[in-house]
């Protein structure tokens, strides 16, 4: 169930009334919550609630034993198990493929031709995100950060949480999983945060990404025949349809928590305001990459060392990074380019020039930088291969293309208006609100009107699109 | 919680009320200017009465010049072609240029292959375009049949008219937007509701011919025959080249019928498979005059 569909306009008000009708019943509000959560999963497969499930007892059950446990050796089984689970989820269902046909590929550039088969699996919707979301909590338990629950119907809640079960922000258990222990008040001001936040997100998915995305499908699809601003204009463009696509889910998702009164952490914080490669990770897909850095990059050195050794381990984490986003080396090739980014930053610090002495200019310029750097990198990301990719950027030079996929027809030049005219809109607000030092865009009543007309005459209706980081 | 409610409510028809009366005024503004041939038909036209018009989809507009048979004979000629209709649409189209208070002496008819058997139950991409006349009832049973998406924003314009600009949105807005600046503006046609595929566009090289055999069974033909004949016209159906393929209509009575579907074989006069450029849409205009005569004298 997408929430810009139908189906979610009438589920929703439906869980709505009767989640605050059982406000005083909390048990049978947390079963309410359970059971809209599977309703909205199963949706797509209900085959894939299985996946779930056993995800959720598995990590429920070893909770349960490592809080028990007090031998360092079996407390390590314990989470290897939990390990185990999680990824080899993710391993036969996310990578099996590629790993195979990877290592075909591989003999078969040593002359050696062997046979194999691939597993041809569906990949289930947001694996990536609940496999992490379970893990951390397996994880934090086992540092100690977390005290293991009994309740299973909280952790399961936890664990399948609709609005953000399929795309994230992926939550820690220490953030969120308290907040199904007690019964929830309806807060007005913070549901009213929420609405304001989910048509914020709405305007972002529908107007921007959905509309950019039919230019941006036909540009990279065809990209051999385009000339270098097209092609530059398809890297922007897409750099606009993912953030529009992932931040606007991330911001209705939280919307929809507020309203049935949680709080979701912060996932995007305007990132394309950016002013270096390490801020623009401070600003994108938050939830993501602080989980990286608290599982991953601390515990394998952090920045304690040497330039060289902090750098090894940015370099690790971006190519996990980019190999969690899809079994594909062009997200590989994403994280590379994004970890490449840092070497200038290292290289500062070794100077230690600080980035408060530089002017309005310079920042402008480093924004402007950065945010290039960073369609160059989803230009792979985008590509269904890394040699498409490296085609498409040498189309860049090379120029032997036209524009005709756009000035041809009179429909896409009117949609890239569109696209530009919000996309401008949405930046300009953004910096407004970073200005004033606000974390997400809370439009007072008579901007929310504006854009829900826009959204009402501008929306991508005829031409949704699934959200993109469904696939991960 | 009642608040929230009730100031949720308040916003939510609010909105739905401005969208609403946005909406209305689009369509208003729309179907008082020319810039779809629906409202051509309807505000546009110098005059109300036509010698003939000529009805169908991209394969009528790129094989038939209305103004060349004008210029040719002096008969007052219209072209009502629009790219992606089928027969459903013509019909349609036929009817709204008659009940818009318009005469033509001879209704042609272009058809396409895909409608000689029957025609598919679904809303085209272009039939929106009659949206500013969705109050009228013939325009409404067409929606009410043929639109039969989840939303149903053709079917519903009447009451929820900003549906339609949700799901059509730069295709409503910017007509919305130039009608206002310039009512006379025509979208992709001129005043005889020509258009042509230039001739830079000509193919190459041509397929294989092949021989259809196909009857002109399709039930819309024979209610179109009869509402042109209640109207006082005469019907003539239609069948414009195709590069690489020869129909057979086979016999059917009571239609009359100008199959010109092998008439140009060199690829120079095509743009595609179904669509010629303008040299050819001359020589095919010129062979249907030639045709139209033999055919209306028996």
């Amino acid at each position: 169930m997408l929430f810009t569909s139908l189906e979610f306009a009438i589920f929703f008000p439906i869980v709505f009334c009767l989640y605050w009708l059982l406000k005083k019943y909390h048990k049978a509000q947390l079963s309410l919550i359970l059971l809209s959560s599977y309703v909205f999963y199963g949706w797509w497969d209900w085959r894939f609630l299985s996946l779930i499930i056993f995800s959720s007892v598995a990590d429920f059950t070893l909770g349960i034993l490592l809080g028990k446990e007090e031998d360092p050796k079996l407390r390590k089984l314990l989470v290897g198990i939990s390990l185990l689970v999680n990824l080899g989820l993710l391993g036969v269902f996310k990578y099996f493929d590629f790993f195979a046909e990877s290592f075909v590929a591989a003999f078969s550039w040593f002359g050696q031709d062997i046979s194999y088969s691939t597993l041809n699996i569906v990949l289930p919707v947001g694996i990536s995100f609940y496999t992490f979301q379970t893990l951390s909590y397996t994880l934090d338990v086992y540092r100690g950060k977390l005290k293991p629950t009994k309740n299973i119907l909280a952790f399961f809640s936890f664990v399948s949480f609709f609005p953000q079960l399929v795309a994230g922000p992926i939550e820690r258990a220490s953030h969120l999983l308290g907040q199904f222990y007690s019964p929830r008040k309806f807060d007005y001001a913070w549901a009213v945060s929420g609405v304001r936040l989910f048509i914020w997100g709405f305007f972002k998915k529908m107007v921007i990404a959905d509309n950019a995305a039919s230019l941006v499908n036909p540009i990279f699809e065809n990209y051999s025949e385009q000339n270098s601003i097209v092609l530059i204009l398809g890297a922007i463009l897409f750099a606009f349809q993912i953030y529009g696509d992932f931040s606007g889910y991330s911001d209705m998702a939280i919307g929809l928590s507020r309203i049935l009164g949680f709080d979701l952490m912060l996932n995007f914080r305007f990132p394309y305001l950016a002013k270096s490669i390490n801020d623009f990770w401070k600003r994108w897909h938050i939830s993501l990459s602080s989980w990286f850095r608290d599982y991953l990059y601390i515990p394998i050195g952090g920045s304690y060392g040497s330039n060289l050794f902090s750098f090894r381990n940015v370099m690790i984490v971006f190519l996990v990074s980019g190999f969690w986003h899809g079994a594909n080396w062009t997200f590989i090739v994403w994280g590379l380019i994004h970890g490449l980014m840092y070497v200038p930053l290292f290289l500062k610090k070794s100077q230690n020039k600080s980035r408060e002495t530089e002017s309005t200019f310079g920042l402008a310029m480093s924004t402007i930088f950065t945010f290039l750097v960073v369609c160059l990198a989803w230009v792979f990301f985008r590509s269904e291969s890394v040699s498409e990719a490296f085609s498409y950027l040498s189309g860049v030079f090379t120029n032997s293309g036209s524009a005709n996929i756009i000035l041809a027809s009179n429909k896409r030049l009117l949609t890239l208006c569109v696209v530009l005219f919000a996309a401008v809109v949405m930046m300009m607000v953004e910096f407004n609100y970073e200005r004033k030092g606000k974390n997400e865009v809370l439009l007072p009543s008579y901007g929310l009107g504006i854009v829900v007309l826009g959204i009402m005459f501008f929306g991508a209706f005829s031409n949704p699109e699934d959200f993109i980081y469904f696939q991960f | 919680m009642r608040k929230f409610i009730q100031k949720g409510l308040f916003y939510l028809i609010g909105i739905l009320t401005v969208a609403w009366v946005l909406a209305r005024l689009g369509y208003f503004v729309i179907g008082n200017s020319s810039f779809y041939k629906p409202s051509y038909v309807a505000s546009g036209l110098d005059n109300d009465r036509f010698d003939m018009i000529i009805a169908g989809s991209s394969r009528g507009l790129s094989a038939l010049s209305a103004g060349q048979i004008q210029n040719e004979t002096g008969k007052k000629v219209l072209n009502l072609c629009m790219t992606d209709t089928a027969l459903p649409t013509h019909f349609l189209m036929i009817q709204h240029f008659f009940e818009s208070g318009n005469h033509a002496d001879v209704v042609v008819l272009s058809l396409d292959l895909a409608d000689m058997e029957s025609s598919e139950v679904k809303i085209g991409d272009a039939d929106f375009k009659f949206l500013p006349f969705s109050g009228e009832k013939y325009v409404q049973d067409f929606y009410e049949v043929y639109d039969q998406s989840e939303l149903g924003s053709l079917k519903n314009s009447g009451l929820v008219p900003f549906m339609a600009f949700s799901e059509y949105n730069s295709q409503l807005i910017y007509p919305s937007l130039r009608g206002l600046i310039n009512p006379d503006f025509t979208y992709l046609f001129d005043k005889n509701g020509d258009y042509s595929y230039p001739d830079y566009l000509a193919r190459e090289s041509t397929g294989e011919l092949e021989d259809i055999e196909l009857d002109l069974s399709n039930p819309i033909l024979e209610q179109i025959q009869e509402y042109v004949e209640a109207e006082g016209s005469r019907l003539v159906v239609y069948i414009a080249p195709y590069l690489s393929l020869r129909i057979d209509p086979g016999e059917k009575v009571g239609l009359n019928l100008i199959n010109h579907s092998g008439l140009l074989e060199l690829p120079r006069f095509f743009a595609d498979e179904v669509h010629l450029v303008n040299s050819g849409k001359k020589g095919a205009t010129s062979a249907f005059l030639e045709a139209l005569d033999g055919v209306l004298s028996e």
